[in-house]
C-alpha cells in the first residue's frame, strides 16, 4: 500500500487538528512541495505542522487548492506581470472569497506563509477591489473604519486631493 | 419610533425574560429570505464583512503584502485611500509605502534616484519619498485629465492646409520649419525669444530633430553631413555621413543614425562618428529573407547603453497563408554588443481560395515610441498589396529596456488621426484627442486638422496643419502669444 500512502498527506494546523489532503493538492503549497522534495518518500508517513495556520484557515485554503489543483503551476519568475494591474477575479474564486475581512486576511498571510502566489493574488485583487474606485466614504463603510480627521484635517486632505474633484 | 425592527426583534423573548434565540434566527432569517432586496443584502454583506476585525486589513498586513494589493490599484486610488482614516494617512504616506509606490510607477524616478540609496540617505539628499510622491502624483493626475493651467497659440502663418508645417516638439520646445532654410525654435517660456538656426553655408537643410539638449539636421550638399546646435546657438560641428540617412534619434549629446544601407552609427556629437556593428542580428535571421534597422534608441537612464531595434520578415507562406514579422532588439555596451533579443508576431489569413494572394509584403520601418519608464511601444504599417491579413497600422509588441524583455499581450498604438506617433508619450495617450480639454479655450479648431500631439511633464502640444497650440501645467507660467512671423521679424531685429 506504499503508492497509497505516497498520494496523500497529513497536515496539521495550529490548533492540533490533522487534516488529510491529496498530495497533488497539498503541492499547491510551494512551502509543501519543497519540502516534500526535500524530505524524499520518507516524509509522508508523518504529519507536516503548519505552525501559522488555524483549523477554519486551513481548511478554507485546500478547498482552493483542490478546486484549483489541476491549474498549470505559475512560472517561478512572474515578476514581468507584476506591473500589470488587472482585478479580474474568475467567477468561482469571486465567490470563494465571500468572507468576513478577518478570513481575507488570514487567507492572505497563509497563502504567504504556504508560498501559494495565485491564491495569494486572488486575496490581494479581492482586497484591492475593495478600495479601486471608491470614495473614502465607502472605502470606510467596507472596513468599518471610522473617519477621525478633525474638520481642520479635513480640509487640508481635501485641499491636497483637489485633483480627484473634477473641474 | 426608534427602530421597529429592533425593536420587534428585543420583543422576542422567553417568559423569563431571556432572549429567544431560535425565534430571533428564524425571524433573521425570514428577513433574509423574503424580506430583503438584493442590494440590501449586498449591503448587510458588506457591513457584515467588516465586522469580523477590531481593525481593517489594510492596517494589518505586514507591508510587502500591502505592496501586493497595492500593485492592483491605479495612482489616484492610492493617493485617494489617505483620506480615509488618520492611521490609513499615516500608513499610506509612509517613506516605505512611497518608495514601493515610486518604484511601481515612476519607474525612471526609481531607477535613477533612489534604487541605490538607503532611505537615510534619501532623506539626507532632501529626496524623501513621502514628499516627492504627492507632487508627482498631483502632476500626473493634472496631466491624465487635461487641466492645463494656461495656454498659447503659435501660428505657423503661410503654411497652407496641403503641406503641413514641418514641426517638433522637445523638452519646453517648439521648432518649425517651412522653407528651407531655417529652422525656428521657440522656448515656451516667458522670457525666451526665438531662435533661427541655418547651415553656416546656407546649403538646405535636410531631415532635422529637436532633442532635449540640442538641434540636429542634415544636408546633403555638397556631401551627407549631420550638424548640432546647441540652444545658445552654438554650432556644435558637424561629422560626414557614408551615405543619406534613414531614421535619426537623439538623446542627450548622443545621436542615433540609420542609413539607407542599414548601418547604425552613433555620433556622440563633437566627436567622431562610431559604427554598431550588428552583425550578431545574422544569427536571429535564418529562414527570414529580408532584413531592416529602424532606430537606435537610448537608455533613458544607463548613458552607455543603446538598443539597435530592426526587422526581419517573410510572406505570405505557402502552407498556412501566415506573415511573420521577427523583431530583433540588439543592445550595446559603447560599442559592444551585449546581447539580442527578438521575438515573432504572426498574422494568418483565413484560408479562402477567393481570396487573392499577397505577393508583396513588407512591414516599413518600424515607428517606436519611448515613455519616460524605458518602455518602447512598437508599431508599423505594413506595405502590402491584397490579401494581408493584419491591419494598416499595427501595433507589434512593447519593449522594455530595463528587463529587456518584449511583451506583445499589451501592445498599445496612439490611436490619432495620421496615425501619427513621433515621440507621444504613454501620458497623452491615455487620454486620447477626443476627451481633451484646455482650460479657457474652445477655438483650438482655429489651427486646423490636429495631426500630431506631444508633450511631457511640463506642456503639452497639439500640431494642426496652419499652427500649434501649446498648454502647460504651472499656473505661474503664463506664454506670451507670439505667431512665428512675428517671432522671425523680432529675432532679425
Amino acid at each position: 500500500m506504499s503508492t497509497e500512502k505516497a498520494s496523500t498527506i497529513t497536515l496539521t494546523s495550529n490548533d492540533g487538528v490533522s487534516i488529510e489532503v491529496d498530495r497533488q493538492v497539498a503541492e499547491r503549497s510551494m512551502l509543501i512541495k519543497n519540502m516534500m522534495e526535500d524530505l524524499g518518500e520518507g516524509a509522508t508517513a508523518t504529519a507536516v505542522p503548519i505552525p501559522n495556520v488555524n483549523e477554519s484557515v486551513l481548511k478554507k485554503v485546500i478547498e482552493w487548492c483542490e478546486h484549483h489543483k489541476n491549474d498549470p503551476q505559475p512560472a517561478q519568475d512572474d515578476d514581468s506581470d507584476s506591473r500589470k494591474k488587472t482585478t479580474d477575479i474568475e467567477e468561482w474564486d469571486q465567490k470563494f472569497m465571500q468572507v468576513d475581512q478577518e478570513m481575507l486576511f488570514e487567507i492572505i498571510l497563509a497563502s504567504n506563509y504556504l508560498d501559494i502566489k495565485p491564491l495569494l493574488d486572488v486575496g490581494c485583487k479581492t482586497v484591492a477591489n475593495m478600495i479601486k474606485g471608491k470614495s473614502p466614504e465607502e472605502i470606510r463603510k467596507t472596513f468599518n473604519i471610522t473617519n477621525d480627521f478633525t474638520p481642520e484635517e479635513e480640509e487640508q486632505i481635501r485641499r491636497e486631493n483637489e485633483w480627484a474633484e473634477d473641474r | 419610533m426608534n427602530n421597529t425592527l429592533t425593536a420587534a426583534l428585543g420583543a422576542l423573548r422567553h417568559a423569563d425574560g431571556k432572549p429567544d434565540v431560535l425565534a430571533r434566527r428564524s425571524e433573521l432569517d425570514d428577513l433574509i429570505d423574503h424580506g430583503l432586496s438584493s442590494s440590501e443584502i449586498r449591503h448587510l454583506r458588506a457591513r457584515l464583512n467588516a465586522i469580523g476585525m477590531n481593525k481593517d486589513i489594510c492596517m494589518h498586513l505586514p507591508i510587502e503584502l500591502l505592496m501586493c494589493v497595492v500593485e492592483h490599484l491605479d495612482l489616484e486610488d492610492i493617493m485617494k485611500a489617505r483620506s480615509v482614516s488618520r492611521a490609513w494617512n499615516e500608513r499610506f504616506s509612509s517613506p516605505d509605502f512611497c518608495l514601493g509606490v515610486i518604484k511601481l510607477h515612476f519607474r525612471s524616478t526609481w531607477e535613477a534616484s533612489y534604487k541605490s540609496f538607503d532611505s537615510e540617505a534619501q532623506q539626507l539628499a532632501k529626496m524623501s519619498p513621502s514628499k516627492w510622491l504627492p507632487r508627482a502624483a498631483v502632476d500626473r493626475f493634472r496631466r491624465r485629465r487635461g487641466q492645463y493651467r494656461s495656454v498659447e497659440w503659435y501660428f505657423s502663418e503661410g503654411a497652407s492646409s496641403d503641406d503641413p508645417v514641418e514641426s517638433q516638439y522637445s523638452h519646453g520646445r517648439v521648432a518649425f520649419k517651412i522653407d528651407t532654410p531655417p529652422i525656428v525654435v521657440l522656448s515656451l517660456n516667458p522670457d525666451a525669444s526665438p531662435q533661427v538656426f541655418m547651415d553656416p553655408d546656407r546649403q538646405p537643410i535636410g531631415p532635422w530633430l529637436l532633442s532635449d539638449q540640442f538641434l540636429i539636421a542634415q544636408k546633403s550638399h555638397p556631401k551627407h553631413t549631420v550638424m548640432a546646435w546647441d540652444f545658445n546657438r552654438n554650432y556644435m560641428g558637424n561629422v560626414r555621413l557614408p551615405s543619406s540617412i534613414r531614421r535619426m534619434s537623439a538623446y542627450h549629446d548622443k545621436v542615433g543614425l540609420i542609413t539607407e544601407s542599414n548601418e547604425a552609427l552613433v555620433w556622440h556629437i563633437g566627436g567622431p562618428l562610431k559604427q554598431l556593428d550588428t552583425a550578431n542580428v545574422q544569427s536571429k535571421l535564418s529562414g527570414f529573407p529580408t532584413w531592416g534597422a529602424s532606430t537606435i534608441l537610448f537608455h533613458p537612464i544607463d548613458k552607455e547603453t543603446s538598443f539597435v531595434f530592426s526587422q526581419a520578415w517573410k510572406g505570405p507562406d505557402s502552407g498556412d497563408n501566415s506573415y511573420t514579422i521577427r523583431l530583433i532588439v540588439e543592445e550595446f555596451t559603447k560599442e559592444q554588443s551585449k546581447g539580442i533579443y527578438h521575438v515573432d508576431i504572426i498574422h494568418t489569413a483565413p484560408a479562402d481560395p477567393r481570396r487573392p494572394q499577397t505577393t508583396t509584403f513588407d512591414p516599413g520601418p518600424l515607428s517606436i515610441v519611448v515613455d519616460e519608464d524605458g518602455r518602447c511601444s512598437i508599431g508599423c504599417r505594413p506595405r502590402h498589396d491584397q490579401g494581408y491579413p493584419g491591419p494598416d497600422i499595427t501595433a507589434l509588441a512593447l519593449f522594455d529596456m530595463y528587463d529587456k524583455n518584449f511583451d506583445t499581450r499589451h501592445p498599445y498604438l496612439p490611436d490619432l488621426p495620421g496615425g501619427s506617433m513621433r515621440s507621444l508619450r504613454e501620458q497623452i495617450t491615455d487620454m486620447g484627442l477626443a476627451s481633451l480639454k484646455i482650460q479657457g479655450r474652445n477655438d483650438i479648431d482655429e489651427v486646423g486638422p490636429i495631426y500630431t500631439v506631444e508633450g511631457d511633464d511640463r506642456f503639452i502640444v497639439l500640431f494642426g496643419q496652419l499652427g500649434c497650440v501649446a498648454g502647460c501645467f504651472e499656473k505661474s507660467v503664463s506664454i506670451p502669444g507670439v505667431c512665428w512671423q512675428q517671432s522671425l521679424e523680432r529675432s532679425a531685429s
